[in-house]
C-alpha cells in the first residue's frame, strides 16, 4: 500500500466491508421473517 | 471528437437502441391496465426490481458527474458513494420496501401519492395533491439533467451538435416507454444495468493498470494535487457530511420507491437487497475510480474537451479502450445508465399525473375506461418529454447542480414522512404534511441561500423533516390512523405470501 492505507481502505476496505454486509443482511432477514412466520402460524394452530 | 466518424462504435450503438425498441414491443403486448403500465402488475422479480432500482438510482449523475467530481476533488468526494450502497440497500432489505410493499398490497397502492392518500384518511387527498406537485415539478428538473448527460453521449459517439443529440435522445427513450410502460422499462433496465456492470468492472480496472498501479498513482497525484488523497479534505467536513449522506433522498425519490411497490414477494425483495449492494458498490465506486485515477492521465482538468471535468469518463474510455467493440458497448453503457432513469421518471411523472392528478383529484376515484386512461398515459409520456427536451435548451446548470438539486427537492421532502409513516403508527396527516414542506423549504434554503451553502441540503433538509414529522404528529396523536390502516404496514400483503 506504500504509506496510501487510508486511500487503499476506503477505494478496496470499505466495498469488502460493504458485501460482507450485504450477505449477512440477506442471510439474517431470511432467518428473522421465517422466525415470525413460523411463530404466526404457531399461534393460529394454537387459536384452533 | 476522434470517436464520432469510427463506424464499428457507432454500428455496436445502433444495435444496442434496436435491442431496447426490441424488448419495448414485446412489452407493449403485456400492457393491458393502467396496473400493468405503471407498476407491471406487481408481479416483477428480484432481477428486475433490483437492477432496475438501481439502474435508475444511478444514472448520468454517477456514471458522468461523479467520476467527473472525482477527478477534480478526489477521495473527498469518495463519501458519496458509501452512503449510497449503505442508505440504498437499507432501504431495499429493511426500512421501506418490506413495508411499503405490505400496504400497497393491502390498499392497491401505485403511486407515492396515492401511498399518502390511502395512508392518512385526514390530510389525505391535500398531501397526495402537495407531492404530486412537487414530484412533478422536480422530476422535470431532473429530466434536463438526464437529457444533458445523454446528449454528451450522442455528441461524443457520433460527433453531432448540442441540439439534434438531445433532439434523438428524446425521441428514442420517448418511444421505448410509450409502447411498453413499467415492462419495458424495467426489462430495458436490466439490460442496461448488465451492461453498466460491465462497464464499471471494466473500466476502474483499466484506469488502475494505466495509472501505473494503485501506489504509483497515489504518488502522481501527490505530486499532482495533494489534497485530492485526503478523506476530509479543502472542502471541508460539511461537504463530506453532505455527499455522504445524499443517498438518504433515495428514500423519497419516486422512480426508486415504485421498484418497492412493484415487487413480488419477501423472497424477492432480501435478493433485490443483495442485488443492491452488488450494483450499487460495482458502479458508484467504479466511477470514483475512474475519475479519480484518470486525474494521473489526464493530469489537468485543461487537457478535456471545453476543460469539462464532466467528460473524463468518455475520455478515459477513448484513452484506455483500443477495441472498438467494446469501446462501443462502453459507451452504450453510460447512455443505458442515463435512459434507465429517463425511462422511469417519464413513468412516474406521467403516472402522477393521469393517476394522482386526474383520476384520483379531478375526477374523484370514479372509475375511468382502462383503454382510455392507458392512452392518456402514454400521451402525457410525450408531452413530459417534450417539456423536459425544450428545458435542456435553457437550462444553464451542469448535470450534477440539477441532479443533485432535483434529488434532494424530491427526495428529502416527501421520502422522510414516508419512512417515519411506516415505522411509527401514530403518524398522522398533518404531521407528514409538516414534515414534507419543512424539509422541501430547508432543501430549497439550503440550494438557494449562499450563507447555507457550505454543504449539500439533501441531508439537513431530511433531518428537518423527519423531526417536524414526529412532532407535530405527536401534538397531533388524537388524530392518529386507526389500526384498520395501520396493521396493512405489518401484515404481510394476501397477493404476496410465498416461501421466504
Amino acid at each position: 500500500m506504500g504509506g496510501y492505507g487510508v486511500q487503499w481502505f476506503m477505494f478496496f476496505g470499505s466495498f469488502i466491508c460493504i458485501w460482507i454486509y450485504g450477505f449477512a443482511m440477506y442471510f439474517w432477514l431470511g432467518a428473522k421473517w421465517k422466525k415470525e412466520d413460523e411463530e404466526k402460524a404457531k399461534l393460529k394452530g394454537d387459536d384452533k | 471528437m476522434a470517436m464520432g466518424s469510427n463506424a464499428v462504435v457507432i454500428v455496436v450503438f445502433v444495435i444496442y437502441v434496436v435491442a431496447l425498441f426490441v424488448i419495448s414491443v414485446m412489452s407493449s403486448k403485456t400492457v393491458k391496465s393502467q396496473e400493468d403500465f405503471i407498476i407491471g402488475g406487481r408481479n416483477i422479480g428480484w432481477l428486475g426490481t433490483a437492477l432496475s432500482a438501481a439502474a435508475s438510482s444511478n444514472s448520468a449523475g454517477t456514471m458522468v458527474a461523479h467520476a467527473g467530481s472525482a477527478f477534480l476533488v478526489g477521495l473527498q468526494f469518495h463519501w458519496v458513494s458509501m452512503g449510497i450502497v449503505m442508505i440504498e440497500s437499507l432501504n431495499m432489505y429493511l426500512v421501506m420496501s418490506p413495508r411499503i410493499r405490505n400496504f400497497a398490497g393491502h390498499k392497491n397502492v401505485m403511486t407515492i401519492p396515492d401511498y399518502y392518500k390511502q395512508r392518512f384518511k385526514k390530510m389525505g387527498s391535500t398531501l397526495q395533491a402537495v407531492t404530486a406537485t412537487i414530484i412533478v415539478l422536480f422530476m422535470i428538473s431532473y429530466l434536463v439533467a438526464q437529457f444533458k448527460g445523454m446528449s454528451f453521449t450522442i455528441q461524443s459517439v457520433m460527433g453531432w451538435p448540442f441540439a439534434p443529440a438531445v433532439i434523438v435522445s428524446a425521441i428514442i427513450v420517448t418511444i421505448y416507454t410509450f409502447a411498453g410502460g413499467y415492462v419495458a422499462v424495467v426489462w430495458t433496465d436490466v439490460i442496461q444495468g448488465i451492461l453498466m456492470l460491465g462497464a464499471m468492472i471494466l473500466m476502474p480496472v483499466l484506469a488502475i493498470t494505466n495509472a501505473g498501479g494503485f501506489t504509483n498513482a497515489m504518488n502522481a497525484i501527490s505530486t499532482i494535487n495533494p489534497d485530492m488523497l485526503l478523506p476530509i479534505g479543502s472542502m471541508g467536513v460539511f461537504y463530506a457530511i453532505g455527499m455522504g449522506f445524499s443517498a438518504l433522498g433515495s428514500g423519497g425519490n419516486p422512480h426508486i420507491i415504485t421498484r418497492y411497490l412493484s415487487v413480488k414477494n419477501r423472497k424477492e425483495i432480501r435478493k433485490a437487497g443483495l442485488m443492491t449492494v452488488i450494483f450499487d458498490s460495482i458502479v458508484t465506486y467504479g466511477a470514483v475510480i475512474v475519475g479519480f485515477f484518470g486525474r494521473v492521465i489526464f493530469t489537468d482538468p485543461a487537457m478535456l474537451p471545453d476543460g469539462n471535468s464532466e467528460l473524463i469518463y468518455y475520455q478515459m474510455a477513448n484513452k484506455l479502450i483500443p477495441n472498438q467493440i467494446i469501446l462501443g458497448l462502453i459507451y452504450a453503457a453510460i447512455f443505458a445508465a442515463i435512459m434507465s432513469t429517463i425511462d422511469s421518471m417519464l413513468l412516474v411523472v406521467s403516472s402522477t399525473v393521469v393517476r394522482d392528478f386526474w383520476e384520483n383529484i379531478i375526477n374523484k376515484g370514479k372509475p375511468l375506461d382502462t383503454a382510455f386512461v392507458l392512452k392518456v398515459n402514454r400521451i402525457t409520456v410525450v408531452v413530459v418529454a417534450a417539456i423536459a427536451m425544450i428545458g435542456t435548451f435553457f437550462a444553464p446548470a451542469g448535470i450534477l447542480v440539477l441532479s443533485l438539486f432535483a434529488w434532494a427537492g424530491v427526495g428529502c421532502s416527501i421520502g422522510p414522512p414516508i419512512m417515519v409513516s411506516l415505522w411509527y403508527k401514530k403518524t398522522t396527516g398533518i404531521g407528514a404534511l409538516c414534515g414534507v414542506l419543512a424539509g422541501l423549504i430547508t432543501a430549497m434554503a439550503f440550494q438557494f441561500m449562499p450563507s447555507l451553502q457550505f454543504m449539500y441540503g439533501g441531508p439537513p433538509a431530511f433531518v428537518v423533516s423527519v423531526i417536524v414529522t414526529l412532532l407535530v404528529s405527536m401534538a397531533t396523536a388524537s388524530q392518529a390512523e386507526d389500526e384498520e390502516i395501520t396493521d396493512c404496514l405489518t401484515t404481510v400483503a394476501p397477493d404476496m405470501l410465498e416461501d421466504i
